[in-house]
C-alpha cells in the first residue's frame, strides 16, 4: 500500500492530533497516571520485602514506617527473619519438588496432547472426528464439577487398583500429574498449528518411505517448537502457581510443591515477618522466569485469548 | 480419497528379474516388466488394504495416550459425578453406596450454609463485573495510545498476575489488616476514614477480595485487549479522522466495535470464572467466608458427604451451561442487529 509507512503502528491518536496542546497535556497526565499505576502494581510486593525486615509487632504499629526502623532498635534490620525463612521452610527441598512436579505435569500435558492433536489434524475420519468431539466436551465441564470423582479415581485406579495417594507415588504427586494428560485446551492449540503445516511436506517424506510415527518425530516435533515453547511455559507457571488440587491429594508433607508448604507454614506458629520473608523469596523464580520468557508468555496469551 | 491415492501405478524403482508375474497371487498386483530397470507395479487390493490399515492403524496409536488418559480422569469421572448426586455414597469399601434419589438436592436446599455460599458468589460476580470488568478494557485504549515506554507498561501491569496466587493473597491479607498500622487503613488515614475493619463481615470480605482480585487480573486481560487493539487496521483510523471525527467519536465508532467480540467472550468467561472461585477466599480468610467451592471441599473432605458435594457441583455446572446457553443466545440477538 502506497502510505504503509504513514499509517505504521497509528491507533486512535495520529500524529496531528497530539500536535494540539490540549491533548498533548492529557496524553502526559495519562502517561504519568499509568506509570503511577505500574508502581502501585509492586507496592504489595515492595511492602513484603521491607516489612519482612522488622519485627512482628513493628508490621502492624502505628504510625507505620516505610523503611524497616522498628520502635524497639532503631535502624536495626532484620535480614534474619529471610535467613530464618529460608531454613525453616526448607527451600531446597520443596523447590525441588515443584521442579519434580512440573516436569512431571510438563510432560504429560505436552506430549499425549501433540500427538492427539496430530491425529485429529492429519487423520481426517469418522474416529478422530468423534475423539475430538469428546474431548472438546471435557472444555464444557468445569473442573470443579469433577474433582470429587476425580479423587475417588485417583485413589482406586480402575483397572490397575493403584492408589495415587500413597507414599510409593510420589505421596500424590503421581495423582497430580497424570490428570494433567488429559488437556483439552493444548489438544486444540496443536491442532490449530498442525493444520498449517503443508500436507505435501508429509507426501514427500510418506513417498520416501517414511513411516507415520517417523514423520511426526523427525519432521513435525522440530518445526512446532515454537508452540511447544509456549505451551511448556504455560504449563510450568501453572504447576507452580497450582494450589488447589494439591491440596486435595496430596496429604505427606515431604512432597508437597512450594505452594502448599507456604500456606501451611503461615499457619504454623511463626512470626509474621518470617512469613512475609518466605512468601517474597518465593516470589523470586516466577518472576525470573517471567523475565526471561516475556516474549513467549505475551504471544501465548494473545494466541489463546484471540483464537475466538 | 482412497481411489485417488491409489489410481496412477507406483513406480518402483528395481533391479529385481524379468519375469515373476506368474509366481505371484493375482491380488498382489501385476509387474509390467519393462525394457531396462524400471519396472512398473500397480498396487493391488492386498497391499492397498495393507497401506490403508497402515495409516489407520498409526492415527489409532496417535490418539490412544490421550483417550486413555480422558477416559480415565475427564470422561469416567464426570459420568461418576452425576451418579454420585444421586447416591447416599459411602466412602468406606465396606460399605455399599445407596441409591439416595433426589436426597441430596433435597439436603442441600435444607442446608443453612447453602444460601449464604450462592449469595456471596453472586455478590463476588456483580462486584468484579463492576469493579473488574471495565478496567481491563481502559488500561488496554490507554496504554495502546502511548508512544513511550510501553514495554515496560505492559510488563508491569501483567507482573501481578503470574505471581502465584497464594503468596499474594497471604501479602494482601497483611496489607488488610484492621487495625491502625495496617497499611491500607493507614493510607486511607488522611483522608479521614477511620481505621476499616476489611474482613469483619462476608460483604466486606467479598469486596476486598474483589479489589485484590481485580490488580492481580487486570493485567492478563489487557495482554488479550490490546494484541486484539493491534489488530485495528489503521486506515480506519485516518479515514475518520480525515472525514473529521474527533479522538472520542473515532473511540466509539472505530475502537470499540473492534473490542465488542473479545468483551462478550471474555464477560462470559468472567462470569463462569468467578461463580468457580476458590483460592482467594479460602487463603485469605481460611474458609469463612463460604463459597460454592468452599462448601463443595467442606462437604467432600471435611463431612465426607461426597453425595451433597457433587450435588452441589452438579448445580454448579447446571448454572454454567445455562448461563453459556443464555450468553449465545443473546449474542446472536445482539450480533443479527450489526
Amino acid at each position: 500500500m502506497a502510505n504503509k509507512e504513514a499509517t505504521e503502528g497509528r491507533s486512535l491518536l495520529s500524529n496531528s492530533d497530539l500536535k494540539h496542546p490540549w491533548v498533548r497535556f492529557i496524553y502526559w497526565l495519562v502517561f504519568v497516571s499509568l506509570v503511577l499505576g505500574v508502581l502501585t502494581a509492586f507496592i504489595p510486593l515492595l511492602w513484603g520485602v521491607m516489612n519482612a525486615l522488622k519485627a512482628p509487632r513493628d508490621i502492624f504499629a502505628f504510625p507505620p514506617r516505610i523503611l524497616p526502623q522498628p520502635v524497639s532498635n532503631p535502624l536495626k534490620w532484620e535480614w534474619g527473619n529471610y535467613a530464618e525463612a529460608w531454613q525453616k521452610v526448607n527451600f531446597p527441598k520443596y523447590f525441588l519438588n515443584t521442579i519434580i512436579l512440573a516436569l512431571g505435569v510438563w510432560f504429560f500435558n505436552i506430549f499425549p496432547s501433540a500427538l492427539a492433536g496430530y491425529a485429529i489434524s492429519k487423520f481426517r475420519s469418522r474416529l478422530s472426528r468423534a475423539m475430538a468431539f469428546l474431548f472438546f466436551m471435557t472444555l464444557m465441564v468445569p473442573f470443579e464439577a469433577i474433582m470429587i470423582p476425580l479423587y475417588l479415581t485417583v485413589k482406586d485406579l480402575p483397572f490397575l487398583g493403584i492408589n495415587l495417594l500413597q507414599d510409593r507415588w510420589g505421596g500424590g504427586m503421581m495423582a497430580v500429574i497424570l490428570p494433567a494428560g488429559a488437556n483439552a485446551f493444548n489438544i486444540f492449540v496443536f491442532k490449530g498449528f498442525f493444520d498449517d503445516i503443508p500436507r505435501d511436506l508429509m507426501e514427500a517424506a510418506r513417498i520416501d518411505g517414511a513411516g507415520e510415527w517417523k514423520i511426526f518425530l523427525v519432521i513435525v516435533v522440530p518445526l512446532s517448537r515454537s508452540i511447544i515453547a509456549v505451551l511448556s511455559i504455560f504449563s510450568i507457571m501453572g504447576t507452580w502457581n497450582d494450589f488447589f488440587w494439591p491440596m486435595i491429594v496430596m496429604h505427606n508433607e515431604k512432597f508437597h510443591p512450594i505452594m502448599l508448604k507456604l500456606y501451611n507454614f503461615s499457619l504454623s506458629p511463626v512470626s509474621e515477618s518470617v512469613v512475609l520473608a518466605s512468601l517474597i523469596l518465593a516470589t523470586i523464580p516466577p518472576i525470573i522466569l517471567f523475565l526471561i520468557f516475556q516474549r513467549q508468555i505475551m504471544r501465548g496469551i494473545a494466541l489463546s485469548g484471540l483464537k475466538y | 480419497m482412497l481411489c485417488e491415492k491409489y489410481s496412477s501405478p507406483q513406480i518402483v524403482l528395481t533391479f529385481a528379474p524379468r519375469r515373476f508375474k506368474d509366481s505371484l497371487p493375482y491380488f498382489a498386483g501385476e509387474s509390467i516388466i519393462l525394457p531396462g530397470v524400471l519396472q512398473v507395479k500397480k498396487a493391488g487390493h492386498l497391499s492397498r488394504i495393507l497401506e490403508f490399515y497402515q495409516t489407520r492403524l498409526s492415527g489409532i496409536s496417535f490418539l490412544t495416550p490421550a483417550v486413555i488418559l480422558f477416559a480415565t480422569f475427564a470422561w469416567l469421572p464426570i459420568l461418576w459425578s452425576v451418579v454420585i448426586s444421586f447416591q447416599h455414597f459411602s466412602i468406606n469399601p465396606n460399605e455399599k453406596s445407596t441409591w439416595a434419589g433426589f436426597q441430596n438436592y433435597k439436603d442441600l436446599f435444607e442446608d443453612p450454609t447453602f444460601m449464604t455460599a450462592w449469595s456471596n458468589v453472586l455478590l463476588f460476580v456483580g462486584l468484579a463485573l463492576v469493579i473488574g470488568y471495565f478496567i481491563p478494557v481502559i488500561l488496554a485504549i490507554l496504554i495502546n495510545e502511548i508512544r513511550h515506554a510501553r514495554g515496560f507498561l505492559r510488563l508491569g501491569y501483567y507482573l501481578p498476575a503470574i505471581l502465584p496466587v497464594v503468596v499474594i493473597s497471604l501479602i494482601w491479607k497483611f496489607l488488610y489488616h484492621p487495625g491502625e498500622g495496617g497499611m491500607f487503613n493507614t493510607l486511607l488515614r488522611p483522608f479521614g476514614i477511620g481505621p476499616v475493619k476489611w474482613f469483619f463481615t462476608d460483604h466486606m470480605a467479598i469486596f476486598s477480595i474483589v479489589i485484590m482480585a481485580t490488580w492481580r487480573g487486570a493485567g492478563a486481560t489487557m495482554i488479550i485487549y490490546l494484541a486484539a487493539l493491534q489488530g485495528i487496521p489503521p486506515e480506519l483510523y485516518e479515514a475518520a479522522e480525515i472525514d473529521g471525527a474527533s479522538i472520542g467519536r473515532r473511540l466509539w465508532h472505530i475502537t470499540l466495535p473492534h473490542l465488542l467480540p473479545i468483551m462478550s467472550i471474555l464477560l462470559i468467561l468472567q462470569v463462569i470464572g468467578t461463580f468457580k472461585v476458590f483460592a482467594e477466599p479460602f487463603i485469605m480468610t481460611r474458609g469463612k467466608t463460604m463459597t460454592i467451592m468452599s462448601f463443595i471441599y467442606e462437604k467432600a473432605f471435611h463431612s465426607l458427604n461426597m453425595g451433597v458435594a457433587t450435588a452441589m457441583s452438579m448445580m454448579l455446572f447446571v448454572t454454567l451451561v445455562l448461563l453459556s446457553f443464555v450468553y449465545f443466545y443473546l449474542q446472536r440477538k445482539v450480533l443479527s442487529r450489526f
